[in-house]
């Protein structure tokens, strides 16, 4: 390799800029052949499929498959089909393909630990998209990063909006005016008065007079001891808490962008107390293979990879593991007891209701107040699955009550939801 | 109309000024703020000055405090979460617990990797779903802050490396010398660690393992062997003994397997209906127990008389002679009339002869083959007061060179003098205790064993009867299982947990067949935690023994003379192994209701006699101390008296008085082993005594006159009914006349026609959650207390808070007293908050912190109760607790209180706010912080629990799937509960019953918890101390 430094520099260009050449047109034609409806049909019908576990440049649980059509042609006919008519066959259904005898396709099976699924809706049509796709994937670019900065970020609270600022300048603007009014008509007061002979009394200003002052006071008195009983209230709620968190998980990107489904990450929701923080193995069931996000590229993915001790390059889970130390957001009071199986199973609650517009939060703060009067409210409103669940087959009272119309509708409150032992004890 | 006078003491009794003093208040001492505050007043400086102070400072502190941010809490998830594992859902595993003598087969209730709780195992043949106070306060041993955090050369930390490499040469060289290695322990169980320990004695051929158990059953072996050829002790079946006799045995409490036998008892003391007749148990007993105080008639001897009872029931029974006492002879004869295998005889001696006596009795009544068995024996009793005395022989003549001690505390429990300095003529000592004991203390290493809930084990408490013992819990500290460390010092190494499975293979696989491959068989050993195989001991009896013992018997009744001392072991600390557990110290004993410390229980007739007070400064308790003297040793013990002791008759209870122990707190009462002389080869538990008045006095955390509901001012027994009984004979009549309410019971008919109300009637649309306790088969044995404890996060408070009426448990067992003195009879009542549905204590609440739940549960709202206590003084039933400390530290402000002045608090004293030992909490039960009120709240948790599962499921709650702590471990399961809507409930069934009652329910409380009232099965009159109704 030594002696490559001592070429001459004029051939080095030379060589350089023709490859560049060379390859710019190559692309160019390459990419002149691929129809853009049909790779974009195809992208996406990879993302739904096969995403996740093959990704078209880098191995993850299935092979990297960019010249997958070629390496199988190359592994000849076999059986009056051709090798790419055995690459369909092993798409839809990798058993056949090996049942039928296909060497390659025996290969492969054994060449991974995991068997690929079953694609059996997929048409020979789809294929031909997913490969056209899978061939060229940077045809038209690479995924498009640019999708809308999101929403919310950076936005601390989930509260009102606030007045916009022209209104402030209108308001002063008012207020300028009435005084300069008031101004004119006193000037002309005292010019009239002057003219009509009116003798003069010394003025007490109005901040001065005895009645604004107890006004004052009292404005005061009152506006204060609400602020102190509001703040007093207040203590230790936390709506709006958005803490940094030790990586840059976006519920947007996944829940909002990618749909997953709150309880595949949260999934003790369903069946236990708390709404699990995921452990960093659920994570490592898609990002085997989605190595790079959009945003932050390998950055923050690194960081669940060093945290569950995966080692990329020979695919293993051989490092030293360090939990996530995530900054918990919602927090109750210790003498509070909440159950989210009771509310997301049993009550059937969506977790917007109380998490707010989580699928459209990059950054996720607490949306709701978590005080009692919230949960109170709730509870007075929410109806309970009182015909649909069995359990409360037995509560005879309630269903004559609502036969005799005495009750439109049972609420959680009318099954004693709001009783202190419901949560605290 | 007259009514029996129920009392809870003498003091009560009697009326005595001291308990009166007490009696009317509802908190007996004056509110300590109040006294600062007056106290300037007095001395003429101003007050006004100092409550400015105290007002700038609180609010200044409040400000200061509120100023505070937010903490930052992390949530950490797993990186890997076990597949079994959700977070907040409990996990329970089968498992056996065997610990100090008692067994149990359980269920350990795991949150997040961390055993909380100890149920019991319902599938168990054994222990049939009960469990003991001692298993259920276990738990908190496992996070004990005195455990062995790593293998120890006296007092200075090694590795194991260490231990073994220099333990293991010692070894070596002792046994190449042909120096004798001992491994002294108490009855093994586990056939994996006695096949481990076989194979330690292959390794070094002169090990020799000795068994010694600290509440000996060494007695009643030795008669089995000299009568049966068996060193055994047979299975009793006390359900179908139609007559039992019970001589110095209390088979409820603490005698063999107390789990096994209550419930097996209860079976045949439980009364309906449908079932007509119960046992007749008669229990001839010097010191009052349990069992005792639950017999149909209990005849007080002395305690030389229980063993001449044994030979009058011999001569009447074998002999066909008489009897010198005619109670006793009342009771052989009732022996014989019950026929053929209808009868049994039990006695609590550990004299040989006596038991030869009781077996030559039970064999002429036919008892075995019928109420006692030989098809499985219990290996839980296999010591011999030999061993004992063979190693302080050995280790003096110098022959026993090495001696390793596993789960024996010989260094306290011994009686036989010398021990401590034998010991240390050893070479080699080594201890495997896995908390500070004396042994451990004094021995060269300690190689700390895990805790059972941390370690693999299996166990075989009856013959063919298996548990598996599973880990609940990763190791706390640098242990390692005792099986394990014998395997390495043997040379062998390897894992115990493959061990085990290995002996299981080879022993148990074969001889099942419902499982054709191990692994089945293993994996459903382990999740079911029992399994049983067919029975298949026998015996038969030889006589030839028993003229000689009769002899013996009769000789050493009479040498005893008229001042007696009998020690026995109580219910909460056994043999001491359990002194060092909080929750048991502050269990009140179920006989004399004293907490922390032993004490000599007396006759109140002999005291008075004798010139001890009987009325102490009950805010005080401050007791007389005498001392007593026996086999040449004396210790000095408060006297307390205890109805149903005869005169010159004394009990001091063994195991009270452990030195070695981490905190001074629990270096309580004195130790009484060096008190018990040998009669034969055994160390008997009757001795002659000594006894004289000190001039000391000592204070008793007696609980006796805590809470309580009788009082006089209020009208005394008269206008309250709290315990109710009758006899069988009287009841079967009421029951075949269809009467609604049965004998004993009649007048609640005039109660529930005054059922009148202002108020509105409260509606339960879903449940109504209601409990009947059975007093006919409570036992008293004081299991639901502590498992109340475990599951609710109740706090220990310490001595000093006890005796001053402030401990917390939220149930706690009232024992009544009717009739003489000397020989009463008892009712026990478990009583916790009642959950009236017109609850006095909802009324008076300020601030509507106490209030009713639609599913009829008497609610506490901690955090928003203020502290006026209104609710506890207007509590009928005297339930309701209040914090007058922060017990647990539950606020932020860590330490706010000091322990300068008297007032210590025993939580903090004691360690039980250090993280690792807060690790017991239940998390799903708030930890209650100083200022507010708590009481039972019928384990709302649970409820809610069980609830929810129902929910989740879509299906209705079904009948017994919502249960309370102190249901599920009742042994006999005297508690039900359940759901009063639910039409098919068996606690509705119970509710109407004709023996229900509620407590006091005559002022119209509608309490939700009912009482069954306790029958007798006997005709004699028995003389009772009347109220007359209408005169008094």
């Amino acid at each position: 390799m030594k002696h490559r430094y001592h070429l001459p520099q004029p051939r080095k260009f030379y060589f350089n800029t023709l490859l560049t050449f060379v390859l710019s047109f190559a692309f160019l034609f390459s990419y002149a052949e691929v129809d853009k409806a049909a790779w974009n049909e195809g992208k996406a019908l990879f993302k739904g499929n096969c995403a996740a576990c093959h990704n078209p440049k880098v191995d993850g649980t299935g092979p990297a498959l960019m010249g997958v059509t070629a390496r199988w042609e190359a592994a000849g006919d076999f059986k009056g089909k051709t090798g790419k008519q055995w690459l369909y066959t092993w798409i839809k259904n990798y058993d056949d393909a090996v049942k039928g005898g296909y060497k390659y396709a025996a290969d492969m099976l054994n060449s991974r630990p995991a068997n690929m699924n079953v694609f059996a809706s997929l048409k020979d049509a789809d294929i031909e998209k997913i490969l056209l796709y899978v061939e060229n994937p940077d045809a038209y670019g690479a995924p498009t990063t640019t999708a809308a900065p999101a929403a919310g970020a950076g936005e601390t609270t989930g509260g009102t909006k606030a007045p916009s600022a022209s209104l402030y300048i209108f308001v002063f603007f008012l207020i300028v005016l009435v005084a300069i009014l008031i101004g004119v008509t006193n000037k002309l007061d005292k010019i009239i008065a002057e003219k009509d002979g009116v003798p003069q009394v010394a003025k007490v200003p109005f901040y001065k007079r005895p009645n604004f002052i107890v006004a004052l006071c009292l404005i005061a008195f009152v506006y204060l001891g609400f602020k102190t009983v509001d703040w007093g209230v207040s203590l230790g709620r936390q709506q709006g808490y958005q803490p940094t968190q030790p990586i840059k998980y976006s519920h947007a990107l996944h829940a909002g962008k990618h749909k997953i489904d709150c309880q595949y990450c949260h999934s003790t929701a369903y069946t236990g107390k708390h709404a699990n923080i995921p452990s960093v193995n659920t994570c490592m069931n898609c990002h085997k293979n989605v190595t790079k996000g959009p945003q932050y590229g390998t950055e923050e993915i690194a960081k669940i990879y060093e945290a569950v001790g995966w080692d990329a390059y020979s695919q293993t889970y051989s490092k030293p593991q360090k939990p996530v130390e995530w900054v918990r957001i919602h927090n109750l009071p210790d003498h509070v007891y909440f159950n989210h199986a009771q509310h997301v199973n049993a009550g059937k609650v969506q977790c917007q209701t109380c998490h707010g517009p989580i699928e459209t939060m990059e950054e996720v703060y607490q949306y709701s107040p978590l005080s009692m009067g919230w949960c109170i409210n709730c509870h007075r409103q929410t109806e309970v699955q009182f015909a649909s669940n069995d359990y409360y087959s037995g509560f005879e009272l309630l269903h004559q009550k609502l036969k005799n119309k005495e009750l439109s509708k049972i609420t959680v409150e009318n099954i004693g939801g709001t009783e202190c032992q419901r949560c605290h004890y | 109309m007259a009514e029996k006078n129920y009392w809870k003491g003498i003091e009560e009794k009697e009326q005595l000024e001291g308990f009166r003093q007490i009696a009317v208040k509802e908190f007996r001492d004056e509110l300590p703020v109040l006294s600062s505050i007056t106290e300037p007043i007095s001395t003429g400086k101003s007050n006004r000055r100092d409550f400015l102070k105290m007002l700038g400072f609180s609010v200044t502190a409040a400000a200061v405090a509120a100023s505070c941010e937010m903490p930052v809490r992390k949530s950490i998830p797993y990186v890997w979460r076990p597949e079994d594992i959700v977070p907040g859902v409990a996990n329970y595993y089968a498992s056996a617990f065997y610990q100090g003598g008692d067994y149990g087969a359980v269920l350990v209730k795991t949150r997040e990797g961390r055993p909380i709780k100890v149920e019991a195992n319902k599938l168990s043949v054994v222990t049939k779903g009960g469990t003991s106070a001692r298993a259920q306060a276990s738990v908190l041993s496992l996070y004990d802050g005195a455990r062995y955090k790593s293998p120890k050369k006296g007092t200075e930390a090694i590795t194991w490396e260490t231990a073994d490499k220099e333990i293991g040469e010692k070894l070596k060289s002792i046994a190449a010398s042909g120096g004798k290695i001992v491994i002294f322990s108490s009855s093994i169980i586990s056939p994996s660690t006695k096949s481990v320990i076989a194979d330690f004695k292959a390794a070094y051929p002169t090990v020799e393992h000795l068994t010694y158990d600290g509440v000996s059953y060494s007695g009643i072996l030795d008669a089995n062997e000299k009568t049966f050829g068996k060193r055994a002790i047979p299975s009793y079946n006390f359900a179908k003994a139609k007559v039992i006799v019970g001589v110095g045995a209390d088979f409820l409490g603490t005698w063999v397997s107390p789990v096994e036998f209550s419930a097996n008892y209860a079976e045949n003391r439980r009364v309906s209906a449908d079932k007509k007749t119960m046992s007749r148990h008669i229990q001839i007993e010097s010191v009052p127990t349990i069992t005792g105080y639950k017999a149909d008639t209990r005849i007080a001897v002395k305690p030389s008389e229980e063993l001449s009872a044994l030979v009058d029931l011999y001569n009447v029974i074998v002999g066909g002679g008489a009897a010198a006492n005619a109670k006793v002879g009342k009771a052989a004869e009732e022996l014989k009339a019950a026929g053929a295998g209808n009868a049994l005889v039990v006695s609590g001696s550990n004299d040989a002869n006596a038991q030869v006596l009781v077996n030559a009795i039970n064999n002429a009544l036919g008892s075995y083959g019928s109420t006692i068995t030989w098809d499985r024996t219990y290996n839980t009793k296999q010591g011999s007061d030999k061993s004992l005395t063979a190693l302080v022989d050995g280790l003096n003549a110098g022959t026993v060179k090495a001696v390793l001690f596993y789960e024996s505390n010989p260094a306290f429990t011994s009686p036989a003098k010398g021990f401590a300095e034998a010991l240390k003529k050893a070479e080699l000592s080594v201890s495997f205790a896995n908390r500070l004991d004396e042994t451990s203390a004094a021995c060269q290493y300690v190689c700390p064993d895990n805790h059972w809930l941390e370690s693999w084990n299996d166990a075989e408490p009856k013959t063919g009867v298996f548990n598996t013992v599973q880990p609940t819990i990763s190791k706390l500290f640098d242990t390692r299982p005792f099986a394990e460390t014998l395997l390495k010092w043997s040379g062998k190494g390897g894992s115990y947990y493959e061990y085990i499975q290995k002996y299981w293979e080879k022993n148990l696989y074969t001889k099942q067949s419902k499982y054709s491959g191990f692994w089945a068989f293993w994996d459903n050993s382990v999740h079911d935690g029992e399994v049983v195989l067919p029975a298949s001991g026998s015996a038969s009896f030889s006589g030839s023994s028993v003229a000689d013992a009769v002899t013996a018997v009769s000789s050493a009744a009479s040498s005893f003379g008229d001042t007696q001392v009998k020690f026995y072991e109580s219910i909460a600390v056994g043999d001491g192994y359990w002194a060092d557990n909080p929750w048991l110290q502050e269990l009140p004993d179920s006989v004399s209701k004293v907490t922390w410390g032993n004490y000599i229980i007396a006759s109140p007739t002999w005291m008075v006699k004798n010139g001890y007070n009987l009325d102490p400064d009950f805010k005080e308790k401050i007791y007389a101390v005498a001392q007593l003297t026996a086999n040449g040793q004396s210790v000095e013990l408060p006297v307390v008296g205890v109805p149903g002791t005869p005169e010159g008759v004394f009990g001091v209870a063994v195991g009270y008085g452990r030195t070695a122990v981490a905190h001074d707190e629990l270096k309580v009462g004195a130790n009484v082993f060096q008190l018990l002389s040998k009669s034969g080869d055994n160390f008997t538990e009757i001795a002659k005594a000594e006894i004289s008045k000190t001039a000391k006095t000592e204070k008793v955390a007696i609980t006796q006159t805590h809470f309580n509901i009788t009082m006089q001012d209020l009208g005394g027994i008269k206008t309250r009914k709290v315990v109710k009984e009758t006899t069988l004979k009287e009841y079967v009549k009421s029951v075949e006349d269809k009467r609604a309410y049965s004998a004993g019971n009649e007048d609640r008919e005039h109660i529930m026609e005054e059922l009148v109300t202002l108020y509105y009637k409260h509606e339960r649309p879903g449940h109504h959650w209601t409990m009947v306790v059975d007093l006919n088969t409570c036992t008293g044995c004081s299991a639901c207390v502590v498992a109340c404890n475990a599951e609710n996060n109740v706090p220990v408070v310490g001595k000093d808070q006890v005796i001053r009426a402030r401990e917390m448990h939220w149930m706690r067992i009232d024992r009544y007293y009717t009739g003489e003195v000397d020989n009463p009879d008892v009712v026990f009542q478990p009583l916790m908050c009642q959950h009236c549905d017109n609850a006095p204590c909802e009324n008076v609440c300020p601030v509507a912190a106490t209030n009713h739940s639609n599913e009829g549960l008497n609610q506490m709202a901690y955090n928003r109760c203020i502290g006026t206590r209104y609710c506890a003084n207007n509590c009928p039933y005297k339930v309701r607790r209040f914090n007058w400390y922060d017990y647990q530290q539950a606020d932020a402000f860590d330490k706010q209180y000091g322990t300068s002045n008297d007032q210590n608090v025993a939580s903090e004293t004691l360690g039980l706010h250090e993280p690792l030992t807060r690790m017991v909490l239940n998390p799903d039960v708030t930890v209650r912080s100083r200022g507010v009120m708590e009481k039972c709240s019928f384990c709302v948790q649970r409820l809610q629990g069980a609830k929810l599962d129902a929910k989740k499921a879509g299906r209705p709650l079904a009948d017994g799937e919502a249960t309370t702590a102190c249901q599920t471990a009742c042994p006999t399961n005297a508690i039900s509960f359940g759901d009063r809507n639910d039409k098919n409930s068996e606690v509705l069934k119970q509710f109407n019953d004709s023996r229900a009652f509620g407590v006091i329910e005559e002022i119209h409380t509608m309490p939700n918890v009912l009482y069954l009232t306790q029958v007798r099965n006997r005709d004699e009159e028995k003389k009772y101390d009347v109220i007359d109704y209408y005169h008094a």
